[in-house]
């Protein structure tokens, strides 16, 4: 029914064959007018999290680009009120729009049809077209090499994660995270608890809680507040941020945070549609540990050097193209095979990720 | 200085001044909203503007109003219907959800023929909507049981049901987000040709026509009435209570499920877990304003759409957050609730004699 990012990602590869290689789209954009860009958020900019790494691209965007950027912030997931900010925003002569959400996808992408002479970007959202790119980053890199560093310090054996919904893009964080750390010691489990929400600073702070009551040391968030690092700093854990620097919300006990740099896809982008160059992709971009987009943050004082050591080696292999983290064998949390032996998850199967694999504490909700 | 004054209760409240006492009421309202939106830095040149100007004078300004008053009709008139026997629906939002979620039941399950699928889908809305009310209406009847807390609770309990669904059997299969798969294009009601106004609109206002017809004409709706102003003078006069009380709240709850029902088919398309926040709050605020008579809340839902559409100006250009529309109601109604007091009390100088 609708064409989706994912199904998109694997026909890419039979295009890419019968394009004998090449990937680049047949489509192209050209922009009338002087450039006037706008982001649109769905809850605050400042959030400490997800929407405030997008505002630190934003604001790179005007720093490098010499652009004012507006900013429309709370803009709820529902057609009526996205298409509303939208028009707007065109009718005021806005012409590059970037929406922050994969809940945006759906009427960003009739927007998009609508007006053919505005640039549209999504971020994590699922839908492309001629004048539309959604993006988003292959963040389980970062929470492979995370998972080194925590399964280096943990003295217990048991880690814990507190993240959002089961959705892939959650689930492939937890699963890197399992296999960076038992890629140091394969006895180490770790307990994953959903919280349901994407922001709910109390209960993730009170999730924090339950999970280091089972006797975890290294708790890590897949979320944007920094509650769970407030709760193992109080208990001496160690802890593990995400989408910026946490740092400062557990000095004592953070080994890392997994962060985005989206002005290293935003820039570049945003300066490709101003020079007319631009050629968004037909099943979007998916930006990886590769050129930056995804990183860690400077490493904790608790992180040993041979751990520093090694997750340079890891991530200088992942950058040449070298280790995957999701390739087989990879068994899964029964015991069954997730992976064999030699073969690699494909992007279609990463974006569906729905199972633990082995080596976590906690219950994938049913799929179907 | 108040024990100067006394307050008497009025017998008979004259009709010039109910109307002026309302009219004031809105106005101080406003007031209050004017000058919450200039201390928060929205400049005053720019109100008439951007409120006038953008959400009723402009084709596009005023297409986004009706289309965000097409749903709020609906929860208006559930309010309005509840309300006019005195009880109290705070589960407009749980009924609106059941009603989103029965007429994507329909849509994703293609259940009958193409031809049938929209009504069926609205059908589907009402009925669910509908069955959700009828458990604290029980209640109430059987038990006693305030329907305040049934229905707000039952609100919640919808919206875990809808995210069940969604994290379930209804997510996006491809990328595991939860949102539902896309209605197909006959699964969608037709545009006006007016920005994004759909079919939708009209048949809210065929809604409040039926519901005025109920309730203004008809001999349920003075039955209705006279359970609102006395519930045991109306029994022992021989109105049928139960009956006459199920009718009206089986009606209150099948409007807000197609309220939902509006929302996914007419400008969704697909189930989410955002399309029904607000809107409790704003079914009670335009069912007071409008008096709970239906046509005056087709009127003053109109209104509540232009603060909507207004308020995304305020929110794109000024960044002012989401939570203000809720305020900018709550002004209006407080002012409007506190204008009341002078309506049906009289205030005037005591005179105590020598201790004066």
């Amino acid at each position: 029914m609708v064409k989706s990012f994912a199904s998109g990602l694997l026909a890419l590869g039979a295009a890419a064959t019968l394009l004998s290689g090449t990937a680049t789209s047949a489509w192209s954009f050209e922009l009338k007018g002087e450039p006037k860009v706008a982001f649109i958020y769905a809850a605050a900019a400042k959030d400490g999290g997800w929407n405030e790494a997008i505002d630190a691209g934003r604001a790179a965007v005007e720093k490098d680009l010499g652009l004012t950027v507006a900013v429309a912030e709370n803009v709820p997931e529902d057609a009526t009120k996205l298409r509303a900010a939208i028009d707007l925003f065109v009718k005021r002569g806005f012409n590059i729009i970037v929406g922050t959400t994969y809940g945006y996808s759906e009427p960003i992408a009739e927007a998009a049809k609508a007006y053919p002479d505005v640039a549209f970007l999504n971020a994590s959202g699922t839908t492309n077209g001629p004048n539309l790119e959604s993006f988003y980053a292959r963040t389980y890199q970062g929470w492979y090499l995370a998972g080194i560093a925590a399964g280096s310090v943990t003295q217990s054996k048991k880690l814990g994660m507190v993240a959002g919904f089961p959705v892939g893009v959650v689930n492939w964080d937890a699963n890197a995270f399992i296999l960076g750390a038992r890629s140091v010691d394969p006895s180490i489990e770790t307990v994953v608890v959903y919280t349901n929400s994407w922001w709910d600073p109390v209960k993730e702070g009170q999730v924090a809680e339950a999970i280091l009551d089972q006797n975890a040391d290294v708790l890590a968030t897949d979320l944007s507040s920094t509650s769970p690092l407030a709760a193992a700093e109080r208990r001496g854990a160690s802890s593990v941020g995400y989408q910026l620097d946490m740092s400062h919300a557990a000095p004592e006990g953070i080994l890392t945070s997994v962060v985005f740099h989206w002005d290293r896809y935003l820039v570049p982008t945003i300066k490709s549609i101003t020079d007319g160059t631009w050629t968004p992709q037909e099943y979007g971009a998916f930006e990886g540990i590769d050129n930056g987009v995804i990183g860690l943050a400077p490493f904790g004082k608790r992180v040993p050097d041979a751990a520093k050591a090694k997750i340079a080696e890891v991530q200088a292999k992942m950058v040449a193209g070298a280790f995957d983290p999701f390739t087989g064998p990879i068994e899964k949390q029964d015991g069954s095979v997730a992976v064999p032996a030699g073969e690699k998850v494909s992007d279609e199967a990463l974006w569906s990720m729905d199972y633990f694999v082995k080596g976590a504490i906690g219950t994938m909700p049913a799929a179907q | 200085m108040l024990d100067g004054l006394v307050i008497t209760r009025r017998f008979d409240t004259p009709t010039w001044l109910l109307a002026l006492v309302f009219l004031a009421g809105i106005a101080a309202g406003l007031a209050m909203a004017t000058a919450l939106l200039v201390a928060i830095g929205v400049p005053a040149s720019a109100l008439f503007n951007e409120v006038i100007g953008e959400a009723f004078m402009t084709a596009s300004g005023l297409a986004q109003t009706l289309t965000f008053a097409t749903p709020l009709i609906c929860v208006g008139l559930s309010a309005a219907v509840a309300l006019r026997l005195r009880f109290w629906n705070i589960g407009i939002e749980g009924q609106l959800w059941l009603g989103a979620l029965g007429a994507t039941a329909v849509a994703l399950g293609d259940v009958g023929p193409e031809a049938t699928r929209l009504p069926l889908m609205l059908v589907a809305a009402a009925l669910a909507g509908a069955a959700w009310i009828a458990l604290p209406l029980v209640l109430k009847l059987r038990l006693g049981v305030s329907e305040v807390i049934s229905t707000l609770l039952l609100g919640s309990i919808a919206f875990l049901f809808a995210q069940h669904l969604l994290f379930g059997a209804w997510r996006d299969p491809a990328t595991g987000f939860p949102i539902s798969l896309a209605f197909d294009a006959s699964e969608r009601l037709a545009a006006l040709g007016f920005g994004r106004t759909h079919l939708g609109l009209p048949i809210a206002l065929a809604a409040a026509l039926l519901v005025w017809f109920l309730v203004d004409v008809t001999r349920l709706g003075f039955y209705g009435r006279a359970v609102g102003e006395n519930i045991e003078a109306a029994r022992a006069a021989g109105v049928p209570v139960i009956a006459v009380t199920c009718a009206f709240v089986l009606l209150s709850g099948a409007l807000s499920g197609l309220a939902g029902g509006l929302i996914v088919a007419g400008t969704e398309h697909r189930m989410s877990l955002t399309l029904g926040a607000g809107y409790t709050f704003s079914g009670i605020v335009i069912a007071f304003l409008g008096r709970f008579r239906p046509l005056a809340t087709v009127v003053v839902a109109v209104i509540i759409g232009g603060v909507f559409t207004a308020s995304d100006v305020f929110k794109v250009f000024y960044g002012i957050s989401e939570a203000v529309v809720v305020l900018l109601q709550g002004l209006v109604l407080f002012g409007v609730l506190v204008a009341q007091f002078f309506g049906a009390y009289r205030i005037s100088r005591a005179n105590w004699g020598a201790s004066a």
